[in-house]
C-alpha cells in the first residue's frame, strides 16, 4: 500500500450514468485485490447503492442482518398543548396539528430534529424507526463484503449508506459502489472516499454524465481517475473529456458479448477471466499514485428567448392526456433509448426527461431551448463567525454532519454539499450566528424538438431537492400537454427507488418498466416492481435485450404473471443501439434494424391497447 | 356552512382550481351570510414535499367546515378528516358558485376518501 500515506485508504466507484458497469468493476477490483498476494491488506467490499443493490447477487454469501433506525418523532400527549410550532416549522411539513392534535406523517420526515428541540413543553422525543437493513457477511474471502438496503416506499438513502459507511475497515482497502446519478446519496458515498474511479461507457450518455460526475467530484475535492467499460475503436468522445477535466483514464475494459453474459449469469468477471488481473492492478495502482482532483469544465451555458412563456401555475388538469412514465430500477438497462422511440413514434404528443440529476433525453432530439428558469428552493445555513462563540453544539446537533470545525482558524463552518436546509442549527444556536440564505436546487427548462415539446431540467450539482424538480419537469410537462392539448405526455424516469423515483411515478397513469436478463436487473426489476404498486398502478414490463439470457428472461416472465404484469415485449441485441446513440438520433428514426422494429411493433400494441 | 375553495381568481364566478395542495388561493365562502374572504395559498406552491398536508393545516386554521376542490391526496385527507372538514370533489370545469349551489341542492355529496394516489412529494 505504498503511496496512499494511511493503513486505512477507501475507494468509491460511480459513474453518473446507470449501467455502466460500476458493479463488475467493484467486484473484479475486489476480488483481484483479494487475492493478489503482493496486497497484503484485507480488503472489504460495501455496495451503497442502497436503492438497488446488486453485488450480493454475485457473491451469494451468508449474512448477519441489521435494522437501520432513523429517528422520527413520537408525542407525549399529556405534555403537547397543540401550540402547533412543530407543524410551523418542519421543513418538511411531515407534522400537522388539527384540534389541538399532532399527527405524524413517517415517509415525509428526514429525521433532522427540529421539531424536539423546539417543542416549548419537552412534548417531543425521537424514536428510532425501521428504514433500511445492512447485511454483513461471514464469508470473509477473498475479500469482506457487506452491504445495505432501503426500504421500499422510504426515502431517506443517504441515512442507510451513512450507516454503512461505518463498516469500512480500519485498516486495508475499502471498495465503495456508489449509487447512479451525481444527487444526495452519491455525494454521500464520494464524500466518505479517498479517491474515486469513475467507469463510464464510450456513448454520449456516458460522457455527458460522467462529466456531471467529474464535476461533483471537483465540488468535493476528490481525486478521481476514468475506467472505459465497453470500451471500442470510439474512446475519444471520452478522451477529449478527460483532457478537459484534466484527469486521467486509467483502465480499458473491452466490449465482448463474453462478457455481458458471464455478468447476467452472476458471475464476477475478473474471477472468470483471469486474464484482466494485471490490467485492474495496474488500474488501481495508477489510481494510487497519480489521480487528481478533476478541473471543474461549465457546462455550456444555456440561452433562453425570454419571451416565450410558460406558465405551470395556471393550467392544470389530470384529464385529457395519458402520461406514460418509463422507468427500470437499475440504471443502463435502455430506458431513455424506449423513451425516445416512444416520443418519436407517437402522434400528438409531449415528453419529459425525469431524470434529472442525469438527463440525457435531450441529447437525442436536437431541440431549441426556449425557456429556462433558475430553480433556488430550500436553505443552505450560513454561520457567522464573528457571533459564533464556537461552543459547537451545531456541529454536534446536526443530524447530516454538514456542520465541521476549521483546524487553522478554529471557525464552525456549513459544508453546503450535505446541509440539507433543515434549520436545526439556526433554532439551537445560543448565540444566534446562524442564519440562511436560498439553496441553488437546478434548471428547469422546456425544449422545442421536432417531435414536440421536451420538458427537462439539470439538478445543480450536489443539491438537495432532486424530487421535487421531478415533479416540477412534471407539473410543467402537464401544463404544457393540457395547454396544447395533446394526448400522450411520455417521460423519461429516474433509476432507482427513492426520492426521485416516487416522484416520477406518483399520480402518473401508466408505468412502462424496461428491464434486461441479468440476475442485476432482474432483482431491481421486483423492488420498481413493489414501488409501483405500492403506488396503486399496474406496471407493464418491456425485456431488452431478450436473447443474451433465455434463463433470466424465464425468470422474469415467472416474476411479471406472478404480480400480473404484462409483458409487453421483447427487443433483440441490436449493435446499432449504440450506433444511434453516437449519431443523437431516437433508434427508430435511425435505422429498421431488428431492435428497431421491435420497437415499432410494440409501441404499436402499446397505443392499440390504450385506445 | 363554511367552503374553503380552491380558486385562481378572487371571483366565486370563475373556475375552480382542480388542485388542492398547490393551489394559489383560498375563497372562504359562509353561505349563510354571503360573505367571502379571501387566503393566499402562495407559501406551498413552492414547498419541496407535503404542500397538501399544510393546504390542510391552513384550511383547518381558517375554520373551514368544507372544502371544494378537485384533488385531494390521502396525507391532506387524514388531516382534514382528523378535523371533521367535509371534502366536495369536482372534476372538471366548475364555477365556484354554481358547486356552492350544487351541494345545498344535494347534488354533489361529500367525497368517502382521497381521490388521488399518494403525491410523494
Amino acid at each position: 500500500m505504498k503511496g496512499t500515506g494511511s493503513e486505512s485508504f477507501k475507494i468509491a466507484i460511480c459513474s453518473g450514468k446507470g449501467g455502466t458497469g460500476k458493479t463488475t468493476f467493484a467486484l473484479s477490483l475486489a476480488w483481484t485485490l483479494g487475492k493478489a498476494s503482493e496486497f497484503s491488506l484485507p480488503v472489504k467490499l460495501l455496495d451503497c447503492d442502497v436503492e438497488e443493490p446488486n453485488c450480493h447477487l454475485f457473491l451469494r454469501r451468508e449474512y448477519d442482518k441489521n435494522e437501520v433506525f432513523a429517528e422520527k418523532p413520537v408525542f407525549d400527549l399529556e405534555k403537547c398543548i397543540g401550540c402547533g410550532k412543530c407543524a410551523r416549522k418542519c421543513r418538511y411539513n411531515a407534522i400537522a396539528v388539527v384540534k389541538g392534535k399532532p399527527i405524524v406523517f413517517n415517509d415525509l420526515c428526514h429525521s433532522c430534529g427540529v421539531c424536539a428541540a423546539i417543542c416549548p413543553h419537552d412534548a417531543i422525543s425521537l424514536v428510532g424507526q425501521p428504514i433500511g437493513q445492512i447485511y454483513e457477511d461471514k464469508t470473509h474471502s477473498p475479500f469482506e463484503f457487506a452491504y445495505g438496503l432501503l426500504k421500499i416506499g422510504e426515502s431517506q438513502s443517504p441515512m442507510v449508506i451513512d450507516e454503512l459507511i461505518k463498516h469500512s475497515l480500519e485498516s486495508g482497502v475499502t471498495i465503495i459502489d456508489g449509487p447512479p446519478g451525481t444527487a444526495c446519496p452519491t455525494v454521500k458515498t464520494i464524500s466518505s472516499a479517498d479517491k474515486v474511479f469513475l467507469v463510464t461507457e464510450p456513448t454520449p450518455f456516458g460522457a455527458h454524465d460522467l462529466s456531471l460526475a467529474l464535476n461533483l467530484c471537483s465540488e468535493l475535492k476528490k481525486p478521481g481517475a476514468i475506467i472505459i467499460n465497453r470500451s471500442d475503436k470510439n474512446d475519444d468522445l471520452i478522451e477529449r473529456l478527460a483532457a478537459q477535466h484534466q484527469v486521467e483514464i486509467v483502465g480499458k475494459i473491452p466490449f465482448k458479448r463474453e462478457y455481458a453474459r458471464v455478468c447476467s449469469e452472476g458471475g464476477i468477471l475478473a474471477a472468470e477471466h483471469p486474464g484482466l488481473r494485471e490490467s485492474i492492478i495496474a488500474s488501481f495502482s495508477a489510481l494510487l499514485s497519480s489521480a487528481r482532483i478533476p478541473v471543474r469544465v461549465e457546462p455550456a451555458s444555456i440561452e433562453a428567448d425570454d419571451s416565450y412563456k410558460v406558465s405551470s401555475d395556471d393550467v392544470y388538469s389530470a384529464n385529457g392526456y395519458t402520461e406514460m412514465t418509463i422507468l427500470s430500477g437499475k440504471g443502463g438497462t435502455g430506458k431513455t433509448t424506449v423513451a425516445a422511440a416512444f416520443s418519436a413514434l407517437a402522434k400528438n404528443r409531449i415528453f419529459a426527461d425525469c431524470d434529472v440529476d442525469a438527463a440525457n433525453l435531450r441529447l437525442l432530439f436536437n431541440g431549441r431551448i426556449l425557456y429556462a428558469r433558475d430553480i433556488r428552493l430550500g436553505h443552505e445555513a450560513v454561520i457567522d463567525p464573528f457571533k459564533c462563540s464556537k461552543c459547537g453544539l451545531c456541529a454536534e446537533q446536526c443530524r447530516f454532519h454538514a456542520i465541521s470545525q476549521n483546524q487553522e482558524n478554529g471557525n464552525f463552518v456549513v459544508n453546503p454539499l450535505i446541509c440539507e436546509g433543515c434549520g436545526l442549527c439556526r433554532e439551537i444556536c445560543p448565540c444566534r450566528a446562524i442564519s440562511e440564505k436560498d439553496a441553488e436546487t437546478g434548471k428547469l427548462m422546456l425544449s422545442e424538438t421536432t417531435k414536440g415539446m421536451l420538458i427537462h431540467a439539470d439538478l445543480a450539482t450536489a443539491a438537495e431537492n432532486s424530487g421535487k424538480l421531478v415533479s416540477m419537469v412534471r407539473d410543467l410537462a402537464a401544463a404544457t400537454a393540457e395547454q396544447q392539448q395533446r394526448q400522450w405526455l411520455i417521460s423519461d424516469g429516474p433509476p432507482g427507488t427513492a426520492c426521485p423515483a416516487i416522484a416520477a411515478v406518483t399520480g402518473t397513469d401508466r408505468v412502462i418498466l424496461v428491464t434486461e436478463p441479468s440476475v442485476a436487473a432482474l432483482h431491481d426489476l421486483e423492488r420498481i416492481m413493489k414501488l409501483v404498486c405500492h403506488f396503486g398502478l399496474k406496471p407493464a414490463i418491456i425485456i431488452n435485450k431478450a436473447d443474451i439470457n433465455a434463463a433470466v428472461c424465464k425468470k422474469i416472465a415467472e416474476l411479471a404473471r406472478k404480480a400480473d404484469a404484462a409483458i409487453l415485449g421483447e427487443i433483440p441485441f441490436d449493435e446499432t443501439v449504440k450506433e444511434a446513440i453516437k449519431a443523437g438520433m431516437p433508434l427508430t428514426e435511425f435505422n429498421d434494424g431488428p431492435a428497431s422494429q421491435a420497437l415499432k411493433q410494440i409501441w404499436k400494441n402499446l397505443k392499440e391497447k390504450t385506445a | 356552512m363554511k367552503f374553503a375553495i380552491s380558486v385562481r381568481e378572487k371571483d366565486l364566478n370563475a373556475v375552480i382550481d382542480t388542485r388542492f395542495g398547490r393551489a394559489q388561493m383560498f375563497a372562504l365562502y359562509d353561505s349563510q351570510s354571503g360573505e367571502t374572504t379571501w387566503h393566499s395559498n402562495s407559501q406551498n406552491l413552492q414547498a419541496a414535499q407535503g404542500a397538501g398536508i399544510q393546504t390542510a393545516q391552513n384550511v383547518v386554521n381558517l375554520g373551514a367546515e368544507a372544502v371544494i376542490s378537485g384533488h385531494c391526496g390521502p396525507k391532506a385527507w387524514q388531516v382534514l378528516k382528523a378535523a371533521g372538514i367535509k371534502v366536495y370533489t369536482i372534476n372538471g370545469n366548475m364555477t365556484a358558485k354554481e358547486a356552492v349551489k350544487h351541494i345545498e341542492n344535494g347534488a354533489i355529496k361529500p367525497s368517502e376518501g382521497a381521490d388521488v394516489e399518494g403525491h410523494w412529494v
